[in-house]
C-alpha cells in the first residue's frame, strides 16, 4: 500500500523527486553554484575574446601601416634614382654614349633593391638614329652586366611595354604594373620610369627595375613572410605574395583557382578603402583570417597582412583553457564539499529512515546515535523515545488484553452460570394443557440483575416472578443471585406472595450497605379456578391481555422495593382470570428501552406490541413483543437488562 | 445528555444538591462520590432538588436511598423537592419514600428546614 502511494506520488512529480534526500540537497545547492560560476566564466571568456580582438586590430593596423610606409619610402628612394638620371640628362642632352652605360651601371649599384636600370631613347631621338637603350642589371653572382637592349631586336616601343609608354603618354614619372621581363632578367618585376624631355617633348625614359621576389629579403623581414604579407597592384595582380609562384598572378586567377569569387571583391575593397581590416575565410585555408591592409601611395598598391584567427585568439584560448581547468577544479572541490556536507546532514536522516522502516516491520530494537542539538538529533531522540514508548505500550496492551480476556472469560462463565439458574424460557402444562409460559431475558452487559422464575406447586398453583435488581452489571448480578437464591429457599414454605415478599424484604435489608434493592412482582395462579393472587414490591404493573384481545393494566397496591426498609407489608391483590387470558410481566428495560433519539418505548409501545400479538400463543406473544422492542431500539446501546414473562391460562381442562 | 450536580452548602447545617439531566448507571457513580463528600460534612439534612432532573434509573434511586439510609442512621434526614412527573412516577413505582421527606416546592421545604433548625437549637440549649 505504502509502495503503491509512493509510486503514484513520484510518477507525477518533478524528475528530481526520484532522487533521495542527499541527491536533492546536492542538486539544489550544486545547480545554482554551477550556473553562477559557469555564467561568470562564460562572460569572462567573452570579455577576453573582445579584448583580444581589439588589441589585435590595433596592433596589426599599426604594424601594417608601418610596413606600408617603409615599403613606400624604399620605392621612393629607388624611384629617385630614375628621376635624378632623367633630370641630369635633360640638363645634359649631348652627353656621350659611353657615359650613358656608366650612368646605368652606377644606378644599379646605387641601391640593392635596384635589379636593373636603363635609359631608353625613342628611335628618332636617339644618338644612333635607331632604338638605343643602355641597360645594366644584376647577373649571376651579383656581377653587373651591361648591354644595349635596343640592339637585340627588343622593340621596347611596342605597346605591351608600360615602362616605355606610360611616362611618354602621361608625361610624368610612373611605376608600371608587375610584369615578367623576358628580355633581360626573366623575373617578375616592376619598373619606375621617368620621362626625359627635349623642348618639352619626351624623347627618352630613365628607368629602374625592382625584381619583386627580392622584396622579401630586401624590404620585408622574415617575420613578414611568415605572417603572409602580400601586395596587390592597382591592376589587381599580385605584386608580392608569400608564395613566390603567385607573384604577378592576377587576383582573378587566384580567386578562380581557389573557387573564391569573393577574393576579387576583397581586393577591390582593399585598394579602394585602405587602410582598414576585414575578416574572411582564408583564401588558402578553411580557417577564417583577419586581413589588415594599408596603402602604398607612390605605386598605388595596397599592402595586406593575413592573420589566422587561431593566431589572434591563441593567447585567449590558452587563458580560456586555464580558466576552464580552474573552473573544473573549483567545481570538483565545491562538489566534494557539498557531498561531504550533505552526507553529514543526511546520514542521520538515512539512519532514521532505516530505523523507522525496521520499527514499521515490528523490530523495536533500534539504537539511534543522536549527539548534538539540531532538529535531526532531536527528531532521532524523539523517535527513539517513541519506539521505546511503543514497546512499553505494546507490552502494556498485551498485559491489559490478557487481563481483559480473563475477565471476559470469567464473565462469560458467570453469564452461563446465571442463566442456568433460571428455568427454561418456555413451558406448558404437558399433562392438562392448562397454561403456557414463555420468557425472554437479555442483560445489558454480560451479566445482569433481572430474573424471572416460575414453578408449579404440588397444590396446583403456578407461582411466577419477575424481578429487577437496581443498576446493572456485576453488582446487580451478585444481588440478583442473593435475591433469587433467597426466593427459591423461602418459596416452598410460604403460602402467599405477600408472605414471600415480606420475608425476602427483611432478609435483603440485612447487610445491605450499598442500598441495593430489587423490585419484584410475584403471582400465584390457581390452575383449576383461574384465581390469581398478586403481590408487588415496587415493580411495574403487569399487562393483562384477555381472551378477546382487550388490554388491562393491573395496578395493584403494593409495597416498596425489596431491600430498602424492614418490616414492610405487601398487600395481596386478587382477581380471577378467564380461560385464554394472558398476563405480561416485564422489567423497565422494556418500557425504558431508548432509541437513538432518547425516546422511550414506554407503556404505549408495549400496548401496541401486545395488541398486535394478542391472539398468539404465549411463546409468539413473548417473542413478538421482544422483536418490536429490538426494532424500536434499532442499534442504540441497550441501557438496561430486559426481561419479559408471558403466562397464559387456558382454563381448567380436567 | 449527562448529569449536572450543583452542591449548595451556603446554609449549614443543610446541604443541598441540585441535580439536572439524566441520573443513570453511567452518571450515578459520580453522584455517589459527591454525596460521600457532602456526608463527610455531617449535615443535619441533605436536600435533593430535582427540578431539572429529567430521568432517573434504578442506579440513581439506589444512590438516593443510600443517602437516606446513612442520614437516618446518623439521626439526620434526607429530603427531596421539586420532583418532576417522570421522576415522581419512578419513585411511586418503587414505593420506597416516606411521604414526609418529599416536598412540592422550595417554600414548603424552607419552612420545614426552618422549623427543624429551631428545634435543633432548642434541643442544644
Amino acid at each position: 500500500m505504502i509502495h503503491h502511494i509512493r509510486a503514484r506520488y513520484t510518477a507525477r512529480a518533478f524528475p528530481l523527486m526520484h532522487l533521495n534526500l542527499r541527491g536533492k540537497i546536492f542538486v539544489y545547492i550544486a545547480l545554482p553554484v554551477v550556473l553562477v560560476f559557469g555564467g561568470a566564466q562564460v562572460w569572462r571568456v567573452k570579455q577576453l575574446y573582445d579584448a583580444a580582438a581589439v588589441s589585435t586590430i590595433e596592433r596589426e593596423q599599426t604594424h601594417i601601416a608601418r610596413e606600408a610606409r617603409a615599403l613606400n619610402a624604399r620605392l621612393r628612394e629607388v624611384a629617385r634614382i630614375a628621376r635624378d638620371t632623367a633630370a641630369f640628362l635633360e640638363l645634359n642632352p649631348d652627353i656621350d654614349k659611353d657615359r650613358l652605360f656608366e650612368i646605368v651601371t652606377r644606378n644599379v649599384k646605387a641601391d640593392r633593391l635596384v635589379y636593373g636600370a636603363a635609359i631608353a631613347f625613342a628611335p628618332d631621338a636617339s644618338p644612333t638614329g635607331m632604338r638605343f637603350a643602355p641597360y645594366a642589371y644584376r647577373g649571376s653572382g651579383d656581377a653587373i652586366e651591361v648591354m644595349d637592349i635596343g640592339r637585340d631586336g627588343y622593340d621596347y616601343t611596342a605597346r605591351r611595354w608600360q615602362w616605355w609608354w606610360r611616362p611618354i603618354e602621361r608625361g610624368f614619372a610612373v611605376w608600371t604594373d608587375a610584369y615578367e621581363d623576358d628580355g633581360a632578367g626573366n623575373t617578375m618585376m616592376v619598373t619606375f620610369s621617368a620621362p626625359i624631355r627635349r623642348d618639352g617633348v619626351p624623347i627618352a625614359v630613365a628607368t629602374v627595375d625592382v625584381a619583386l621576389p627580392t622584396l622579401r629579403a630586401l624590404v620585408f623581414d622574415a617575420e613578414a613572410a611568415r605572417r603572409k604579407m602580400f601586395v596587390i597592384g592597382a591592376d589587381l595582380r599580385m605584386v608580392f605574395a608569400d608564395n613566390s609562384a603567385d607573384i604577378g598572378t592576377p587576383l582573378a586567377t587566384i580567386a578562380q583557382r581557389n573557387g573564391r569569387a569573393d577574393l576579387l571583391e576583397l581586393g577591390n575593397t582593399m585598394l579602394r578603402d585602405a587602410p582598414g581590416h576585414a575578416v574572411a575565410r582564408g583564401w588558402d585555408s578553411a580557417e577564417r583570417q583577419w586581413i589588415f591592409y594599408a596603402p602604398v601611395f607612390s605605386s598605388g598598391w595596397v599592402l595586406g597582412l593575413r592573420v589566422d584567427e587561431s593566431t589572434v585568439f591563441r593567447a585567449v584560448r590558452e587563458r580560456v583553457a586555464e580558466a576552464a581547468i580552474g573552473l573544473v577544479v573549483t567545481l570538483v572541490v565545491i562538489a566534494l564539499g557539498i557531498l561531504f556536507v550533505t552526507r553529514r546532514i543526511t546520514a542521520p536522516v538515512a539512519r532514521l529512515d532505516a530505523a523507522a522502516h525496521r520499527v514499521a516491520q515490528g523490530d523495536m530494537d533500534i539504537d539511534l546515535p543522536s549527539e548534538g542539538d539540531d532538529e535531526i538529533a532531536r527528531l532521532s531522540r524523539t523517535f527513539g523515545d517513541m519506539a521505546r514508548a511503543l514497546v512499553e505500550r505494546e507490552q502494556a496492551l498485551i498485559a491489559e488484553t490478557a487481563v481483559r480476556e480473563k475477565i471476559e472469560s470469567e464473565l462469560a462463565l458467570a453469564k452461563e452460570l446465571q442463566l442456568s439458574m433460571l428455568p427454561p424460557s418456555e413451558a406448558h402444562d404437558a399433562a392438562f394443557g392448562r397454561y403456557d409460559v414463555a420468557a425472554a431475558l437479555e442483560p445489558a452487559r454480560a451479566v445482569g440483575g433481572d430474573f424471572f422464575d416460575y414453578v408449579v406447586t404440588p397444590d396446583g398453583r403456578l407461582i411466577f416472578v419477575v424481578a429487577d435488581v437496581s443498576d446493572k452489571g456485576v453488582p446487580a448480578a451478585l444481588f440478583m443471585v442473593r435475591a433469587h437464591t433467597l426466593m427459591r429457599s423461602l418459596a416452598p414454605r410460604l403460602i402467599s406472595p405477600s408472605e414471600l415478599l415480606a420475608a425476602m424484604n427483611d432478609a435483603l435489608c440485612a447487610d445491605n450497605e450499598r442500598c441495593m434493592f430489587v423490585t419484584l412482582i410475584c403471582g400465584a395462579l390457581d390452575l383449576s379456578s383461574g384465581q390469581l393472587a398478586l403481590a408487588n414490591a415496587g415493580h411495574e404493573p403487569p399487562l393483562q391481555v384477555d381472551h378477546e384481545g382487550r388490554l388491562t393494566w393491573i395496578e395493584v397496591e403494593g409495597g416498596p422495593a425489596l431491600g430498602l426498609m424492614e418490616g414492610m407489608d405487601y398487600p395481596l391483590a386478587e382477581r380471577r382470570l378467564e380461560p385464554g387470558d394472558a398476563l405480561i410481566l416485564y422489567t423497565d428495560g422494556i418500557t425504558e428501552a431508548f432509541d437513538s433519539a432518547q425516546r422511550a418505548f414506554g407503556r404505549e409501545g408495549l400496548e401496541v406490541a401486545a395488541q398486535r400479538h394478542a391472539q398468539d400463543p404465549a411463546l409468539d406473544l413473548c417473542a413478538g413483543i421482544f422483536a418490536e422492542v429490538r426494532r424500536f431500539v434499532a442499534g442504540a446501546a441497550q441501557s438496561d437488562d430486559i426481561t419479559l414473562l408471558v403466562v397464559r391460562w387456558h382454563g381448567s381442562k380436567a | 445528555m449527562s448529569l449536572t450536580i450543583d452542591v449548595d452548602a451556603s446554609k449549614p447545617p443543610f446541604q443541598r444538591l441540585n441535580l439536572g439531566g439524566r441520573l443513570d448507571t453511567t452518571t450515578a457513580p459520580e453522584l455517589e462520590k459527591r454525596i460521600d463528600e457532602v456526608l463527610a460534612a455531617k449535615p443535619l439534612a441533605v436536600v435533593f432538588d430535582l427540578e431539572k432532573l429529567e430521568y432517573i434509573s434504578s442506579a440513581g434511586l439506589r444512590a438516593i436511598f443510600r443517602t437516606q439510609k446513612v442520614m437516618k442512621a446518623a439521626g439526620g434526614q434526607m429530603l427531596m423537592v421539586n420532583l418532576q412527573p417522570a421522576v415522581q412516577k419512578v419513585f411511586d413505582i418503587v414505593r420506597a419514600l416516606p411521604l414526609k421527606s418529599v416536598f412540592k416546592n422550595i417554600d414548603e421545604l424552607d419552612d420545614y428546614l426552618d422549623a427543624m433548625q429551631s428545634k435543633a437549637r432548642e434541643d442544644n440549649s
